[in-house]
């Protein structure tokens, strides 16, 4: 009897272990992801200038230098707008050139749906450079429409992508059903399309406005003295002052983007959609 | 077989409530220069439950998705009322549609699936509300409004699926499989409820199937496709008793297939051995097809027909074989091999003989049925019938004929 009762303990501990053991690594890959962040949160809070980890002292003194300074606060506009502006153009023409790239039916659909996604596969800096020439020429570098523009550019391919995987998913005798109980065809885009596109684009809005948020590439050679946006400011800050304002900066857009992400997964119920 | 749905079609402009609802005149469509539907004529009349029926790829979709507006035809006309459809969009057709899948709006509750037609006929709140629950109701669903269809059973799903066609109260509703994504039982189920709800409403219902015993059961006229064509067109019964066509005796009850030549005496001879085939007369060294039902076919044990183990009203009509028996549950099934590359399905209450024990086989006069136009009769008066008819034949004989009983035995 002692046999048999002690016998199914010695494994159940070893699976234990065995469970243990597989958390482990995973716990390690989070450690190395997210310390970076925690790293840049908390020297954030440092008392002295020095950008040195452990911070020596706490203090909010480098948001209210931050959030005081004219400079920054005219980068975090604009970096506000452009997001606002590259959301909704990247959205708009993501969507119907996503949607009509799957369900469409002309011919060059495949070359097409291939450009569509291009920007994806060229580096960042190429893409850059072509659109400095070319901006140089139109006159737009060191301008909102610009950066707009670019930003749009870079960021459009991946609202495409994440729509074209939701019209992938669409059932069509959905909107086959639509019509028969009587919708013209904007009506069922409007009642039917949109709403089971709308995990897709959702995705495709938070890729954006990241991309949007981020970008220092493009932005660095289009954007001028007038137009420098959050992360470019970052970026030359950190050349010539290492001081902890940068890091105050990094933070507050790593809160916008969790809010954002956050408001994104508790309005909108992803799972009743997919 | 052309012919036949155009003398279907007139017949019933003399009954009263029978006058047409939707007409079909010479309607083809294709894609990519092949030709899946090509229907010379077919009238479906006021309220009736008009069944569709034919294999996979027989072009039954293609005229229900004509009829709704998803295919656009080729050629020819679809009136309703009266009304030429051929270029008005679906949503204007005013026609009812339950799909094989369903096709439930997810992110909607069952309540807005079903009130969906309403707000686009932008029927008030309070009546909208009403018809929803009336319509819920007719399928025995109003306690489910709220549900969304992903927490609904596959029957429900399809309860709810008519009650949002039916809401919008549609002179027509089409039915493209509905019921072939259900189990056998729910099957039988919704059989009955669909057919009830037809009778009550005296709606005209158009029902795709590949299913005979659907089609059967279900309709008050079935019409049998193939080839993009109707080959028939008739009541249940007129369809199972006077199959117009050799593919509709096989397809419908798989009739058991005799081809041969005739001779005056009525003997019919296949593959090299006399069988009397029932009838009273052929015509002499004619080509003859005939078709008799497996379950018209009575066995008795022994190659030497014994007159009086045929029951009554059936004789003995030649003798072979058992090939293969098994018991099916209601009856049991065997294959007599007749001769070389002949061979007779039969369904009998009493078991067969063993496998490899002879075997007479016999039938009633009234039995066979006598097919079409192999008779040989009229060769030349409808030449481009009997061309397709041919072309059909050939296919037939080479590849998907598993159905016949006229099938070779393997070496």
């Amino acid at each position: 009897m002692a046999d048999t009762s002690r016998a199914p303990r010695s494994p159940r501990a070893l699976r234990r272990a065995g469970r243990v053991a597989a958390w482990l690594p995973a716990a390690a890959v989070f450690v190395f992801l997210l310390a970076p962040l925690a790293v840049l949160a908390l020297s954030s809070l440092n008392s002295t200038s020095s950008l040195s980890f452990p911070p020596s002292g706490l203090s909010l003194r480098w948001y209210g230098e931050v959030l005081s300074s004219q400079d920054w606060l005219v980068s975090f506009r604009l970096s506000g707008v452009l997001v606002l502006l590259v959301v909704l153009t990247t959205v708009t023409i993501g969507t119907l050139a996503g949607y009509g790239l799957v369900r469409g039916d002309f011919p060059g659909r495949g070359v097409l749906s291939g450009l569509a996604l291009a920007p994806l596969m060229v580096p960042e800096i190429i893409i850059a450079l072509g659109l400095l020439y070319y901006f140089q020429g139109l006159g737009l570098v060191n301008t909102l429409p610009g950066l707009w523009l670019a930003h749009s550019l870079v960021a459009l391919p991946f609202v495409i992508r994440t729509v074209m995987v939701s019209a992938q998913a669409l059932d069509p005798t959905l909107e086959r059903a639509a019509a028969t109980l009587g919708a013209g065809r904007a009506r069922t885009f409007l009642t039917v399309t949109l709403p089971l596109l709308r995990p897709g684009i959702l995705a495709g809005a938070v890729f954006a406005a990241v991309t949007s948020l981020g970008e220092v590439a493009v932005s660095a050679l289009v954007s001028g003295s007038n137009t420098t946006t959050v992360p470019v400011r970052i970026f030359s800050a950190v050349q010539f002052q290492l001081d902890p304002s940068v890091a105050a900066v990094s933070t507050l857009l790593m809160l916008a983007s969790v809010l954002v992400l956050v408001a994104v997964d508790r309005f909108t119920n992803f799972s009743e959609v997919l | 077989m052309t012919s036949d749905p155009e003398a279907a079609g007139e017949a019933p402009a003399t009954p009263a409530p029978a006058t047409p609802h939707i007409e079909i005149e010479n309607l083809a469509a294709g894609y990519e220069g092949q030709r899946v539907l090509d229907v010379d004529r077919l009238s479906i009349r006021r309220g009736e439950f008009l069944s569709i029926l034919g294999p996979s790829g027989c072009g039954k979709t293609t005229l229900l998705n004509s009829l709704a507006g998803f295919v656009t035809p080729t050629g020819g006309r679809i009136t309703l009322d009266g009304v030429d459809l051929t270029d008005v969009p679906t949503h204007r057709r005013g026609l009812g549609l339950v799909f094989q899948n369903y096709a439930l709006f997810p992110h909607m509750t069952v309540a807005d699936n079903v009130a969906y037609g309403l707000r686009v006929r932008r029927v008030e709140r309070a009546e909208r509300d009403e018809r929803v629950t009336e319509s819920l109701r007719l399928v025995g669903l109003e306690q489910y409004a709220g549900r969304r269809p992903k927490q609904l059973s596959g029957g429900q799903q399809q309860r709810v699926a008519v009650a949002r066609a039916l809401a919008t109260r549609p002179a027509v509703l089409l039915l493209d499989e509905p019921l072939s994504n259900l189990d056998a039982k729910l099957r039988r189920e919704m059989r009955v409820e669909l057919r009830e709800l037809q009778q009550r409403l005296g709606i005209t219902m158009v029902f795709v199937t590949h299913d005979q015993e659907e089609a059967m059961s279900l309709s008050d006229r079935i019409a049998v496709m193939n080839g993009g064509r109707v080959e028939q067109l008739g009541s249940p019964t007129e369809v199972y008793r006077t199959p117009a066509t050799r593919f509709v005796a096989e397809f419908i009850g798989a009739a058991n297939i005799l081809e041969g030549a005739g001779a005056a005496d009525g003997t019919l001879v296949v593959g090299g051995v006399r069988l009397d085939s029932g009838l009273a007369s052929l015509r002499d060294g004619a080509p003859v097809t005939l078709a008799v039902r497996p379950e018209r076919v009575v066995l008795a044990p022994g190659g030497a027909p014994d007159p009086a183990a045929f029951p009554a009203g059936s004789a003995a009509r030649g003798s072979g074989i058992v090939g293969y028996r098994a018991f099916t549950g209601e009856a049991w099934q065997a294959q007599i091999v007749v001769a070389e590359g002949v061979a007779l399905n039969a369904r009998t209450a009493q078991e067969p003989p063993a496998v490899g024990a002879s075997v007479s086989f016999g039938w009633g006069p009234d039995d066979v049925i006598r097919l079409g136009d192999d008779a040989g009769d009229d060769a030349g008066d409808d030449a481009g019938d009997n061309a397709g008819d041919d072309a059909g034949d050939d296919a037939g004989d080479d590849a998907g004929d598993d159905r016949s009983s006229l099938r070779k035995p393997a070496a």
